[in-house]
């Protein structure tokens, strides 16, 4: 008998949706909820009580009768005084504080200039020196110059273009530590020492 | 009367007529039988989360709903006639959680819909190997969702429950002829909605 393609498709849709998380002492959260929900109606017909007895207890509550409103009593002559001399103590006050903030400001901006200076200063430090820079690099390119001689010498049998690079070498950086390197492989050549490097 | 107290009413009034298996567990449970909760709860509550997980289309809020199931097995304890099994009372009490549910949610989109107006379409995933046959299932699982909630509810007990019809019968107090017009109209409407999926299948 051939299975309902329904039944197998339903199945299989089920089954890619994954299971459903079952959530661990679902008991224990039932009855937990159940004594929120319980106490929750306990506080709600609670609310609605006071509130009933309020309202019975104002509709039931004799009316007081109205008397005359205090009118406010006007400011004595000491009052007077005594509010102008803190308005101007006020006064004082403010212009002192005034004075205080500018004196703070003032500081606060000499102390900015001096940390912008500093900040120069150490930019100036952490840059490298482009004398010394330009020395390093002579000298990397004169160490490769000789190098590749070298090679080109002691593997590959050459004798004229070694001689010709180390020639170069003395030219572009007699001051260098390589171009003494190669006066030295020169001279070797020459007296036909250094053939095999 | 709130939708809680509908689920705990039919919860309560549940007469079923099936089994004739003794319904001790929850009757230890109205009787006070403090660990009778826990062992009903243990015994039904992969099944009682599955169910509900699928009758609300494979919806993580399956947590929720199974709670709502639970207590509403605690309220009603008292009422159970214990003419059938125990699985079945909890099977109804689930289908009434669920069409609660499904109400509130309803309610939530329209008023949020109302509020906020319509929300942005969700980014797709990356393509890969697998992404074909997700598609398909998605789409069959959506075809189930889109049913009516008449033709939705004998679906899943009876595909993906593997409920027979008479226990259907009993979870949904219907009779077998109306299960069965319902599950055939449930049937004609897939293949309708899924088309070349379905007719895939069938070669």
């Amino acid at each position: 008998m051939k299975a309902d393609p329904i039944d197998e498709l339903l199945r299989r849709a089920d089954l890619a949706a994954g299971e459903p998380p079952v959530p661990d002492d679902l008991a224990g959260r039932v009855r937990r909820k159940a004594r929120r929900r319980r106490l929750a109606a306990i506080s709600a017909g609670a609310g609605v009580t006071v509130l009933l007895a309020a309202a019975v207890a104002v509709a039931l509550w004799p009316p007081r009768p109205q008397t005359s409103r205090p009118t406010a009593q006007a400011p004595s002559a000491a009052s007077h005084e005594e509010v102008l001399r803190l308005r101007a103590e006020i006064t004082a006050l403010r212009a002192e504080a005034d004075s205080r903030a500018a004196v703070l400001n003032q500081v606060v901006a000499r102390l900015r200039q001096q940390q912008d200076h500093l900040a120069d200063l150490q930019r100036q430090l952490d840059r490298p020196d482009p004398l010394e820079q330009v020395r390093r690099q002579i000298d990397r390119t004169a160490y490769i110059m000789v190098y590749q001689a070298d090679h080109s010498r002691g593997e590959l049998g050459f004798v004229d273009s070694p001689e010709q690079t180390y020639r170069r070498v003395i030219e572009l950086f007699p001051d260098s530590r390589w171009a003494n390197v190669a006066r030295e492989r020169i001279a070797e050549m020459q007296s036909g020492k250094g053939d095999t490097l | 009367m709130t939708d809680m107290d509908d689920t705990a009413a039919a919860a309560s009034n549940i007469q079923t007529a099936g089994d004739g298996k003794a319904a001790s567990g929850i009757d230890r449970l109205a009787h006070g039988d403090p660990a009778a909760f826990e062992r009903l709860v243990a015994a039904h509550q992969q099944r009682i989360v599955r169910l509900v997980y699928r009758l609300l289309g494979w919806d993580q809020e399956a947590e929720d709903v199974a709670q709502e199931v639970f207590l509403a097995a605690l309220k009603g304890k008292g009422k159970f006639r214990g003419a059938g099994s125990e699985g079945v009372w909890l099977t109804r009490i689930a289908i009434n959680a669920c069409r609660t549910h499904q109400r509130r949610r309803v309610l939530w989109r329209k008023l949020k819909a109302a509020v906020l107006g319509r929300t942005g379409a969700a980014t797709p995933p990356p393509p890969d190997g697998e992404a074909m046959e997700r598609e398909k299932f998605l789409k069959v699982r959506r075809a189930v969702q889109a049913l009516p909630r008449s033709l939705r509810e004998v679906v899943v007990l009876r595909y993906l429950e593997g409920m027979s019809t008479d226990e259907i019968c009993q979870a949904l107090s219907a009779k077998p002829g109306t299960v069965h017009v319902r599950l055939h109209r449930a049937r004609q409407e897939l293949r309708d909605s899924l088309g070349e999926l379905f007719r895939q299948e069938l070669r």
